[in-house]
């Protein structure tokens, strides 16, 4: 293989490298949010994504579940009965509405993207 | 140290080490979770086996370095000065603490020559460029802490105007531009003329030719001892001359500033040379002495109309036909331009 073909991948590679996150950023808070719906703590979480093939490191999750809770969406309670001391996290009535709402985007996008996508391959 | 021991110290350094670049109220909370957190990383990884050394390094290796880690938590992005004021505020630094050093250097150059220089002055550049660093970041410091609700409201306001409905202000005409020369150059003036007054009042005086000695103008003592109330004095001109570079034209929000510090200024201006002797009482006699002449018809009558009345009489109609210029360039041309 010559050169500049070896180089010609490698950089397109880099380019997907940066585009794949960013198509996935997006999806991520509504697949949290989807797995909310009674109390679970951060690292259940991200074991539970990752075994449905959604990786989420456990470094991006637990600020964002902070956050989540920030904007109101969620709640969160210790749970010390344990000896194992852990914070739950569960999606409150605001945060139904918003994840339903994201949900109603989320389905929409699919099928315009994929009416796209399917356009693309009757011309090709 | 035992095993489980090690591990444990090692985690409670990681969790140092990320609390320090936390802040906020959570940190402790955060912390907490943090440290749930490798314990459940651990357990994962090993499966009822005792963690190793390897393992806890797998697990710090995953969760990132401790300021970064700390960073996804910080979401809000802090600046003392940010990225949308920093182009500005390094400019307005150039050329503050430029014409500062560039004084200082001057004024010692001038020492040289008349053969009063020395070192002790010459660290006063050092000093002088210090105070106008703190000057100048202070107030970008301010601007930016108190600019996110200022760009809010103006922000909100475009929202308003931009509904979809042709309602997009006019591009501001010709006359209601301010050039960025303008406000450079009154940095530039103010500048020197805070430097000459704090750092080297000296030179406001009267050398006799021969040995007739000098005779300073002012109370080289008391202007020393109120450095601090001039520094707040060239603090409002800072402010304005930044305010006007950053809106680049007259708006009713900049007919604000420059009413609010130059009301300030004049106070303060006001304070100062009615509160402190600032001038030099007994300049009318010694200036008689050091030009060896018997009269200087008026001098020592009027000394006290001149510095007194006079001086902050003019000071007061300078600044007072600049705030009226100010108020009239934006009712007339400034409104008219933000017509919408």
């Amino acid at each position: 293989m010559l050169i500049s073909e070896v180089r010609e991948m490698n950089e397109k590679e880099e380019i997907l490298a940066n585009l794949i996150p960013e198509l996935r950023r997006g999806t991520v808070v509504l697949s949290v949010l989807s797995q909310l719906t009674e109390p679970v703590y951060g690292y259940s979480l991200v074991q539970e994504l990752s075994a449905k093939g959604m990786e989420i490191e456990a470094n991006t999750l637990y600020p964002l579940l902070r956050r989540l809770e920030k904007q109101g969406l969620v709640m969160s309670q210790w749970e010390t009965t344990s000896n194992k001391p852990r914070k739950y996290y569960m999606r409150n009535v605001k945060g139904t509405i918003v994840y339903e709402e994201l949900k109603k985007q989320w389905t929409d996008i699919i099928g315009i993207v994929n009416a796209l996508l399917g356009e693309d391959k009757q011309n090709g | 140290m035992d095993n489980q021991q090690f591990i444990k110290d090692q985690i409670d350094r990681y969790l140092y080490q990320v609390s320090r670049y936390l802040s906020g109220r959570n940190k402790d909370d955060i912390e907490k979770e943090i440290r749930s957190l490798i314990d459940d990383m651990l357990d994962a990884r090993c499966q009822g086996r005792e963690p190793a050394k390897e393992d806890l390094e797998a697990v710090f290796a995953e969760l990132g370095r401790p300021s970064e880690l700390a960073a996804k938590y910080n979401d809000s992005k802090r600046y003392l000065v940010g990225p949308d004021l920093f182009p500005i505020y390094i400019n307005v630094l150039k050329v503050v603490v430029g014409v500062i050093i560039g004084a200082s250097v001057i004024s010692n150059l001038i020492s040289i020559v008349t053969g009063t220089f020395s070192w002790m002055n010459f660290g006063s550049i050092f000093g002088a460029a210090l105070s106008a660093f703190a000057v100048v970041t202070i107030i970008f410091a301010l601007i930016e802490w108190k600019g996110i609700s200022v760009d809010d409201i103006f922000e909100g306001k475009m929202d308003e105007i931009f509904d979809g409905k042709m309602k997009l202000p006019p591009v501001p005409e010709k006359k209601a531009r301010i050039p960025k020369s303008e406000p450079i150059v009154g940095l530039i003036f103010s500048g020197i003329f805070v430097f000459l007054f704090v750092f080297a009042p000296q030179y406001f005086g009267f050398w006799a030719s021969g040995n007739g000695g000098y005779v300073s103008v002012f109370d080289i003592a008391v202007i020393k001892s109120i450095t601090g109330l001039f520094l707040m004095c060239f603090a409002t001109t800072v402010i304005k001359e930044i305010f006007k570079l950053i809106e680049g034209r007259f708006t009713i929000r900049f007919m604000i500033v420059t009413i609010l510090c130059n009301v300030a200024s004049v106070i303060l201006i006001v304070y100062i040379f009615r509160t402190y002797p600032i001038w030099n009482q007994n300049f009318p006699s010694q200036f008689l002495t050091a030009a060896n002449i018997t009269d200087f018809p008026g001098l020592q009558a009027n000394w006290t109309f001149l510095t007194e009345t006079l001086f902050l009489g003019i000071l007061i109609f300078g600044t007072a036909v600049e705030t009226l210029s100010c108020i009239v360039k934006t009712l007339v041309y400034g409104i008219r331009s933000q017509e919408y």
